[in-house]
């Protein structure tokens, strides 16, 4: 008898308890919630890693594609008088260097035996042509979307460029559409580049301010620099060949330490007219990466 | 019912304005409004706040997505959802809130302005900080906070001026 008491009085404590528990949760569920969305949130933002971040959460994703390629072919229309123009441009470019090419070809023809050119460079790079169909340059972190993807042969940290210079990585990649971190977002990447003339090498960082200007740091100050001295790539990383357009010296200042000169660069790419860009598969990039991984083991 | 799609078409609008044509509008270079937290002033003052928790936070993340910036924007619109009902009654007495929306005819001119301006700056406040965590440049993060603020309060201004003439018209 007194058992069947005790397993009665338990069965009512724990109730009790559930109770109280559930009273509890319900008491306090709006602070609950609003702790387990803020640590949603936070998580979210503190994993968000820049090369293999999921492309759920990002503009890389299906819809977003489906819906920026909508904007671009409204909006497309607004700069394709500008577009023509440098399309022209670089159609008149090319066609001068074709020229040039063409004579100094003539001119070697018959010493034979000389290898050329340097066939062995120009094949180690391709262009994917593309289209950016999404630009931001209103934000710290600014990004571009552009219509190609995987299936174009777009892979993570490929260099992009357009006629006039540099533009930026590619940072996430999906079936159709590529996700690209700009020069105009100072989080990740520090483009190697140097100074054309001298060799000097540096990076290039943006300061966040002005989206037509950014910093060339890290260069030795006995370094002799001017004003509208070119800056282009240094060739350093599997990103970017040698020697492809960054921008040109605007000011230039000594560094906080002195140790270093710190260049204003004037980008030559317009970032906020981007339309037809390259993106730059290196084709022993692989090859590279290995080799790197395996000299740091 | 239909205040339930009204609010949802205000949502998506919203988020659309924002990302389709705001976004690409900027006052010397840096300073854009934000003016989709407007869906989230807008809700009706007697939801739970579970709801508009949960509201401000998917408004947030639909948000992160079309700018690339995941929990940036969930993180300040969730804390301005949880805001939104103390600071509403900061103003207002409990009888004139209940079952009524959140608009400048319902709540008077001041209220209304002083719940908006209270909660946008600290909106912004919050997301700005946020977005210069890993990159601090103070200068321009206190230009940015008033100045994004003022413009997103400019387009409130003009978005109330639209609604008010068609409760008026209805």
């Amino acid at each position: 008898m007194s058992g069947d008491l005790a397993f009665v009085w338990n069965i009512r404590r724990i109730t009790w308890r559930m109770y109280n528990f559930f009273r509890f949760i319900a008491k306090y569920s709006t602070v609950l919630l609003f702790i387990i969305l803020q640590s949603c949130a936070l998580y979210l933002l503190f994993n968000h890693n820049n090369f293999q971040q999921s492309a759920l959460f990002s503009s890389s994703n299906r819809m977003n594609g489906f819906l920026f390629s909508v904007e671009e072919s409204v909006t497309g229309y607004f700069h394709l008088r500008d577009n023509n123009e440098a399309l022209l441009k670089e159609n008149d470019k090319l066609q001068l260097e074709n020229a040039r090419l063409k004579s100094a070809l003539l001119q070697y023809r018959d010493t034979s035996g000389i290898p050329l050119l340097r066939m062995k460079e120009a094949d180690e790079y391709s262009l994917i042509p593309g289209r950016v169909i999404h630009n931001n340059v209103t934000h710290l972190h600014n990004f571009l979307t552009l219509n190609i993807g995987k299936e174009d042969g777009v892979l993570p940290e490929m260099g992009v460029a357009n006629a006039d210079g540099i533009v930026g990585v590619v940072s996430q990649v999906s079936q159709h559409y590529s996700v690209v971190i700009p020069v105009l977002n100072p989080q990740i990447v520090r483009f190697s580049c140097k100074l054309k003339n001298s060799n000097a090498s540096g990076s290039l960082v943006w300061d966040g301010v002005d989206r037509r200007y950014a910093y060339l740091e890290e260069i030795p100050p006995y370094v002799s620099v001017s004003k509208g001295d070119t800056v282009v790539t240094s060739g350093f990383s599997a990103i970017f060949p040698e020697g492809i357009m960054v921008g040109t010296v605007e000011e230039y200042e000594i560094g906080e330490d002195a140790n270093y000169l710190k260049l204003k660069i004037r980008l030559a790419a317009r970032f906020d007219a981007l339309s037809n860009v390259r993106v730059i598969r290196y084709k022993l990039r692989e090859e590279i990466k290995k080799v790197e991984e395996e000299a740091s083991l | 019912m239909m205040r339930f799609i009204n609010h949802l078409i205000c949502f998506v609008g919203l988020i659309a304005i924002q990302v389709f044509v705001l976004d690409n509008v900027h006052f010397m270079g840096v300073f854009l409004p934000l003016i989709y937290i407007y869906a989230l002033l807008r809700l009706p003052a007697d939801m739970s706040p579970n709801m508009t928790m949960i509201l401000g936070f998917l408004l947030g993340l639909s948000m992160d997505v079309f700018s690339n910036t995941p929990g940036m924007h969930a993180f300040a619109t969730t804390l301005i959802a949880v805001m939104r009902y103390p600071v509403l009654r900061l103003f207002v007495s409990k009888e004139e809130l209940s079952n009524k929306n959140v608009s400048e005819k319902s709540l008077g001119m001041g209220a209304f302005w002083k719940y908006t301006i209270l909660l946008v700056f600290v909106h912004h406040t919050t997301l700005f900080i946020l977005e210069s965590f890993s990159f601090v440049n103070w200068l321009l993060l206190l230009a940015k906070i008033p100045l994004c603020s003022l413009l997103t309060m400019l387009f409130i201004f003009a978005l109330e001026r639209i609604n008010s003439r068609e409760d008026a018209k209805s």
